[in-house]
């Protein structure tokens, strides 16, 4: 009797609690879900093409890939050391690549909010400037910038007090795989790394302007590589000029 | 017979053992001047190049594992509190041994003086925890300013499990240790004095 009792008020009670779960949230004129965009095809469609307002005339320097494969590794541990890591190997990839990859992502990036001017439409002059700038490219891009650099700034800054330059580097370190010793539980990770810096230096003062890195850690990632395109956007995240 | 056999047989192979050991002694070459005639090494402070987010590390601590490092090698080591005249030294300018730089670095009292600069040093949880550290050290003659020697090391700490887990605030430190021994891993030990 007290079974069947049971039974009739759970088989009322659950219906009564599931259609209150299913009920649909009520949605605020306010509410952070995305709303569908939609375009009417009378209207003049948007593209992504901003008007480039900023006087500047950016020049990108050559980037510089350095790719480090040889070093000394120990491991220790608290409780017990890893097995010894097995050197990576893998061809990371072309330095052509990788310069290409840099260049697009700068051009793509930057080519909205400045104009970039194309070394073959420079003077002359300036070309030879930035081809000894190119060479320095690498303390460029950590932002620092030595008497040498100065003086070649100051002489672009001559032919045009608009000209900035734009200096990309990137550093992959291939390094030894993660390991484990299940014998005394020692874990160690990747040595790998992929780093990306850039600086943006205005040849009319010779200062840093905008400067930025990134770090893709345990991993020397190859051009084509999810993590560099992710990293590479994140470079320029924050980028602006005025 | 048999016997003899296996005797000659143990002989010869202990004569080939000694024989090669011996020669391999011989081929020792004799350690190079540039590193005998060091009479203190004056450690630099050490120049912090790490990207991305920075992870407290004390720097003194650092610049004294070096020391006594070098004093482990045998050689006289003390540390510096000054970079010297030119203060902004890049790597390209440490790894050319560009001369008008180096005979800036450190006091002018000082001959010798080694530079560490801090690459990077991180420690992530996963299944217990890891840290990798990664340091490079030059040390150069400032009287004609030239390179003596450099190297670079990478070291690694880590342990699985709950207890790894748990260690994670110690392997910044562990890695730090083993990069610095990695680092000084080619720098020829000096002789004992007699």
């Amino acid at each position: 009797m007290r079974k069947s009792i049971l039974a009739v008020v759970l088989f009322t009670i659950c219906p009564l609690l599931l259609a209150q779960q299913t009920q649909p949230i009520p949605q605020t004129p306010n509410s952070s879900l995305p709303t569908p965009v939609t375009t009417s095809s009378a209207e003049p469609v948007k593209t992504d093409a901003v008007p480039i307002t900023s006087k500047w005339k950016i020049i990108l320097l050559e980037p510089v890939v350095r790719i480090d494969d040889s070093m000394v590794v120990t491991r220790s541990s608290p409780l017990g050391s890893g097995f010894p890591g097995v050197p990576n190997r893998k061809p990371v990839g072309d330095e052509d690549q990788y310069e290409r990859v840099m260049l697009d992502a700068a051009r793509s990036e930057i080519g909205t909010k400045a104009s970039i001017v194309e070394p073959d439409k420079l003077d002359p002059t300036a070309i030879e400037d930035c081809n000894h700038l190119n060479y320095l490219a690498s303390r460029l891009s950590r932002g620092n910038i030595n008497d040498e650099a100065s003086k070649l700034l100051t002489h672009l800054a001559e032919l045009d007090p608009q000209y900035i330059i734009l200096a990309q580097s990137i550093r992959l370190q291939s390094g030894v795989h993660g390991t484990w010793n299940p014998n005394t539980g020692g874990i160690t990770s990747s040595t790998a790394s992929t780093l990306l810096q850039i600086a943006l230096i205005s040849a009319k003062t010779g200062a840093v302007i905008w400067k930025s890195e990134q770090i893709i850690r345990y991993k020397a990632a190859k051009p084509d590589d999810p993590a560099m395109s992710k990293a590479l956007l994140a470079l320029f995240q924050d980028f602006r000029i005025e | 017979m048999r016997n003899s056999v296996k005797f000659a047989l143990i002989a010869v192979t202990l004569a080939i053992c000694t024989f090669s050991a011996s020669a391999k002694k011989a081929e020792k070459e004799p350690l190079d001047p540039k590193f005998t005639s060091i009479q203190n090494i004056s450690v630099l402070p050490i120049m912090d190049v790490r990207p991305g987010d920075k992870a407290k590390v004390n720097l003194q601590g650092l610049q004294k594992s070096v020391v006594n490092a070098l004093k482990h090698k045998r050689y006289s080591a003390s540390e510096s509190d000054t970079m010297g005249t030119n203060t902004q030294i890049d790597v390209e300018d440490l790894d050319s041994a560009d001369p008008a730089v180096i005979k800036k670095l450190g006091q002018t009292s000082d001959r010798w003086v080694m530079i560490v600069l801090l690459g990077d040093v991180h420690s992530k949880v996963t299944f217990g925890s890891t840290g990798n550290a990664e340091v490079s050290g030059y040390l150069f003659d400032k009287q004609d300013g030239s390179l003596v020697w450099k190297g670079k090391g990478t070291g690694t700490a880590g342990q699985g499990g709950l207890m790894g887990m748990a260690m994670k605030g110690m392997m910044n430190g562990a890695a730090l240790d083993s990069a610095v021994n990695a680092l000084f891993a080619t720098l020829p030990n000096l002789p004992k004095s007699k």
